[in-house]
């Protein structure tokens, strides 16, 4: 077995046995790694308070043993992001970060754009560079990195374009708005506004980049994060546990 | 196939189920057992049932007691005013075994832990609520964990308590990180408690 060397955000841990623990991470270069921990619950352990959730380590992983786990050799903590464990409702919004990361991405594939924006999303969190739409657009880019880019632009049944259509529907299915014409037949689907569909186009294509000249009106921000959170919830196949917390 | 009688291949295994009891430690133990004297064996049996039998949960701070009310909640000599409040019995037992805190406590009976589903409604948060609400309480110091839940689990105790103008504050840090209340020194939870900071 290879010892391999990767930044990793934490974004699980359980209990294992009384003295080891299974941690889950997001690694750059490796996608999501599941390694037990040997003696990470001991008083004095190796590892520190490096196995905390939200922690950006160093780690050092053996790949797969026997029983399918890889085994942690090493972790360093690089940031602990204390701020965020100092505001309830900024820890709540990365705790959603860490479930959206640990829930849409499979083991052994590597996302690293993926990993370098969620780091970057977590230490703007941090510094409390945030804007209302900051979530939204990390949101939007992640389902892109992660191969599940929505067609918020155009209808996903006939591809033309929604701008003036008066009742769009969003169809989790195909991840996709639905004209008019298009939509009958298709279960699971809800409404949502043409500007909306489209705000969330510019913010997943990076065109919406400058958040703070950006305006958006109540509503649309509400109909924005209905759209992306059942659209991921649909796509995770359950209700995201962090979604009651995150406003 | 084991060579033991049936009872005692049992004992075995029941020992075994223990934390820290390995497979020959738990062999030792049973064969001990059998050895002792029929009193001292039996003592043990005893033990076991009143612990399952007699604990129960206090009706003030919600620690595990044999009585309705537990033994700090019943000392006259405690400042009533002054609430710390900790995760789980074993913390405030590890608290008490340092002696360095007057007061009374609150046992929340876990943390927030909302990725692994535990959420506010599981914990003895509406309690807790219930006895600074009357405003009898001066000080509330948050002990839970220094463990990201445990800073969760403050956040969200200290967003629920902020009505009612008690003094609010946190123990101090000399915990590392990610660590438990329980496994810490006489001398770190001294200095956690004095170095306690203002929320
Ligand atoms: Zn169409
Ligand atoms: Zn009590």
């Amino acid at each position: 077995m290879a010892a391999i060397k990767t930044p990793a955000l934490t974004v699980g841990r359980i209990d294992y046995s009384e003295t080891s623990q299974i941690v889950t991470f997001f690694a750059r270069e490796h996608g999501k790694v599941k390694a037990i921990a040997k003696g990470a619950k001991r008083k004095k352990s190796a590892f520190e308070g490096a196995l905390d959730l939200l922690a950006l380590n160093e780690i050092v992983f053996l790949e797969r043993g026997g029983d399918g786990l890889s085994i942690l050799t090493a972790c360093v903590m690089r940031d602990g992001f204390p701020e965020l464990r100092r505001d309830l409702d900024r820890l709540n919004t990365a705790l959603w970060i860490v479930e959206l990361l640990s829930e849409l991405t499979v083991e052994g594939v590597a996302h690293p754009e993926l990993f370098d924006q969620a780091v970057a999303t977590l230490a703007a969190l941090a510094r409390g560079a945030w804007h209302p739409l900051s979530l939204s657009r990390f949101e939007a880019q992640a389902l892109g990195h992660l191969g599940f880019a929505p067609r918020f632009a155009g209808c996903a049944g006939c591809r033309r374009s929604l701008d003036g259509e008066e009742r769009v529907v969003f169809s989790c299915r195909l991840g996709g708005g639905l004209c008019r014409a298009c939509r009958a037949g298709h279960e699971g689907v809800f409404p949502v506004a043409p500007g909306t569909l489209a705000l969330a186009d510019g913010l997943a294509a990076g065109r919406v980049t400058a958040l703070d000249r950006v305006r958006v009106a109540e509503p649309t921000l509400a109909d924005l994060r209905r759209l992306l959170t059942r659209y991921i919830a649909s796509l995770a196949g359950r209700e995201p546990r962090m979604l009651r917390y995150v406003t | 196939m084991s060579a033991y009688p049936d009872a005692l291949a049992r004992l075995i295994e029941e020992l075994g189920r223990l934390p820290g009891v390995g497979e020959k430690t738990a062999e030792r133990m049973a064969i001990h057992l059998l050895r002792a004297p029929q009193a001292e064996a039996l003592a043990l049996a005893d033990a076991i049932r009143a612990v399952k039998e007699s604990i129960r949960v206090c009706a003030l701070c919600a620690t595990l007691t044999d009585r309705e009310r537990c033994g700090v909640c019943e000392d006259p000599a405690r400042d009533r005013d002054l609430l710390c409040v900790v995760e789980q019995p074993n913390d405030m037992w590890a608290l008490e075994k340092v002696g360095a805190f007057r007061g009374l406590y609150h046992v929340l009976g876990g943390r927030i832990a909302p990725l692994d589903g535990v959420g506010p409604e599981q914990l003895t948060l509406g309690r807790l609520v219930e006895r600074v609400r009357g405003g009898a309480v001066r000080e509330v110091i948050l002990a839970t964990n220094p463990t990201l839940e445990g800073d969760a689990t403050a956040l969200y105790v200290q967003r629920a308590l902020a009505p009612f103008g008690s003094k609010l504050t946190r123990i101090a840090r000399g915990i590392p990180a990610g660590s438990t209340l329980e496994y810490a020194s006489r001398m770190i939870l001294t200095d956690a408690l004095e170095g306690r900071r203002a929320l």
